[in-house]
């Protein structure tokens, strides 16, 4: 379940990057980029949480939380950019960065996880 | 043949010029159609100093592009609304309509408007035998309510009728001098201003800001009498915006009688047929092929209409054709009166009865601003939450309108090239991973603009027959070089400059710079 996780949370971050070219671009993001990435991320963040449930004592709330904060990031920007307005950039960098350590830790943990079964 | 409304053939135009520089006023209403002049009317009667703004011309959006009749009935039929709701709900219907048919001919009466006013029957009636049910669950339901309807016969008309229902004492006029005539009749006390498109609003505690391309407003009060309100509002998921067409056509020998016509040919098509003196002359009005903004051919609904003009009617030629929009509401009552901000009112989901509801909208309005209560008001309250009976269109708008975003993938064009795109097409085209509204007109002009939408960001699609690029989601709807026709959005769609291979879009000048 982890594994699934953090494939849907890759993909979800290729689609991110994609959005991320579009917009330095000054360019439209297509709202169907827009809303797979939440889809793949949203998805992969409900797996993880699962996971936790499932594992306690290997649970990753850390990532999870780290998710969590991204996510509004990440709708605090949908708005700005559906309403036609500046997406303001900053958001959009601590968006991404805070969802890379979340990933990093996800990935970290996992390594751990399945070199201990 | 042109391209308007029948109505849009006379001559007596009232013209207003734009608003420059600063103004104060106690309301600010939005919109010159029938809503927005009846609001004014009223709150000029109640002494407030009202600043009326209009986009483009007074009266030349949709209550120009009406059948100009005036009902009790409701498109959506009795019997379905008895359905979802109680009697009293029914009731006020009937009573806030009465009150508005009783309001416009009181307009009339005041002002002396010569807008060929005059009382006719109702007409509800089903062109086959299958569709014969509809026409007696309706009758029962009028019935019931107490409405003093009768079964047919209709005579004189040229199409099939398996059976009707017939309400008399209804009304029809021609809803441009109606317009017309009740701006005349309240200029003096009123300060109206044409071509004022109004892109912004700020909306603070005690007053608002109104901005238009060259003048702003300070005002208590907003009034959107703009058919669906400007901006984001939480109300458009709960519209669903439809396009519908009409023709009209000199009658060569068939006579056709008053009244107002509604006929069933299927389960979904409604069709309406109106006749009309022009000038000494004899035309039909044919209307219907109602459809989702942006998301079927207008052409083939023009056919549609025509084909069945002409299995009925003889004539030679169509002389006037045009299109007209109403935002159907999820639960399928309007929505009038204050919105989420105490001082800013709206009015919409009218469905295609707005004629009647802009002016009962317009009382409501009126009354909550002076604090008069209105008995049935809390019925079609703004704000309502009503999430059973909104439910299922509210789930069929949404996801119809998340589909849209759907299709906004990188890839998606309709042409690869803008030579793909031949004279009077209208086509989207990807250039430099940017989505373009590309239109060649008949001088083999091209006209590029961008293909995304300034009020939700959907990707506009190309009207074939009325030469616009229609917003599929919410039915925002722009000319061919971007410029805003109506529907909520405020700014027109970003222009480009092509340097090189590279696309660079410009925001419209009004968003980044509005007059403050
Ligand atoms: C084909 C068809 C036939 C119909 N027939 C009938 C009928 O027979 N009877 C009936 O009751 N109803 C009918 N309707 C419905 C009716 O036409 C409308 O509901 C009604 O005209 C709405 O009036 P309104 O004043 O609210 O909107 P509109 O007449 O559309 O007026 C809104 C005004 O706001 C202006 N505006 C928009 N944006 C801005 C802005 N940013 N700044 C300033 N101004 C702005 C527009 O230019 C426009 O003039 C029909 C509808 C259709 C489509």
């Amino acid at each position: 379940m982890d594994i699934a996780s953090a494939v849907l949370i890759a993909l979800g971050a290729v689609l991110g990057v994609l959005m991320l070219v579009n917009l330095l671009k000054g360019h439209h993001i297509p709202k169907a980029l827009t809303f797979i990435h939440g889809g793949l991320v949203v998805t992969g963040l409900i797996l993880l949480i699962l996971f936790n449930l499932n594992y306690p004592d290997h649970a990753n709330w850390i990532s999870v939380g780290l998710f969590i904060l991204a996510a509004f990031g990440g709708i605090y920007i949908l708005i700005h950019d559906i309403k036609h307005e500046k997406v303001p950039l900053t958001v959009v960098f601590i968006h991404g960065t805070v969802a890379v350590s979340a990933y990093a830790i996800l990935i970290y943990r996992i390594t751990q996880f399945h070199g201990s079964t | 043949m042109k391209m308007q409304s029948i109505w849009n053939t006379i001559k007596e135009h009232t013209t207003f010029s734009s608003l420059k520089g600063n103004a104060h006023s106690d309301v600010v209403v939005i919109g010159g159609g029938i809503t927005g002049l009846t609001t004014a009317e009223l709150l000029i009667e109640k002494g407030f100093n009202v600043i009326l703004l209009e986009g483009k011309s007074i009266c030349g959006s949709n209550t120009s592009q009406s059948t100009g009749n005036l009902y009790i009935p409701v498109d959506k039929n009795f019997s379905e609304i008895k359905a979802k709701y109680d009697k009293k709900v029914v009731q006020h219907i009937i009573d806030a309509r009465k009150s508005g048919l009783e309001l416009i001919e009181a307009n009339i009466k005041k002002y002396s408007i010569d807008c060929d006013y005059e009382k006719v029957p109702w007409h509800l009636y089903a062109a086959t035998k299958d569709l014969e049910d509809k026409i007696d669950t309706e009758f029962a339901a009028m019935s019931e309510l107490g409405l003093d309807v009768r079964r047919g016969p209709m005579d004189n008309v040229p199409y099939p009728v398996q059976s009707a229902v017939i309400l008399d004492q209804q009304a029809q006029f021609h809803p441009l001098k109606y317009g017309l005539g009740l701006t005349r009749g309240i200029m003096e006390h009123c300060r109206i201003y044409e071509n004022s498109p109004v892109i912004h609003i700020q909306e603070e505690k005690d007053f608002s800001i109104v901005l238009t391309p060259f003048g702003k407003i300070t005002t208590k009060y907003i009034v959107h009498a703009t058919h669906t309100p400007k901006g984001v509002m939480g109300v458009h998921t709960l519209l669903g915006p439809y396009r519908e067409y009409g023709m009209a056509f000199k009658l060569k020998n068939n006579v056709h009688p008053k009244g107002i016509f509604w006929g069933y040919y299927d389960e979904k098509e409604h069709i309406s047929t109106r006749h009309y003196t022009l000038e000494g002359e004899s035309y039909m009005m044919v209307l219907g092929g109602a459809h989702k903004v942006g998301q079927d051919s207008s052409k083939e609904k023009f056919k549609f209409l025509e084909n069945f003009a002409r299995t009925y009617f003889e004539f030679d030629e169509i002389d006037f054709e045009w299109g007209g929009q109403h935002y159907r509401p999820a639960d399928l009552l309007p929505y009038i009166g204050r919105t989420h901000h105490e001082t800013t009112f709206a009015a919409t989901g009218f469905s295609t009865d707005g004629l009647t509801w802009g002016t009962v909208a317009a009382k409501i309005i009126c009354n909550e601003m002076t604090n008069v209560v209105t008995p049935f008001a809390k019925t079609f309250e703004y704000k309502r939450f009503t999430p059973l009976k909104s439910a299922k269109n509210f789930v069929k708008e949404n996801i119809n309108v998340f589909g849209q975003y759907l299709k906004d993938l990188p890839g998606y064009k309709d042409a690869r090239s803008f030579e793909e795109v031949s004279i009077n097409e209208g086509k989207i085209v990807e250039a430099d991973g940017q989505k373009l509204a590309v239109h060649r007109d008949e001088a083999n002009k091209l006209h590029v603009c961008s293909a995304v939408c300034t009020h939700l960001e959907c990707i506009v699609k190309w009207n074939d027959a009325e030469k616009s690029w229609d917003c599929p989601c919410h039915g925002s709807r722009f000319g061919i070089d971007g410029e805003i026709l109506e529907g909520p959005a405020t700014q027109n769609l970003d222009s480009i400059v092509i340097e090189g291979h590279h696309v660079v879009l410009k925001e419209s000048p009004w968003t980044s710079h509005p007059q403050s």
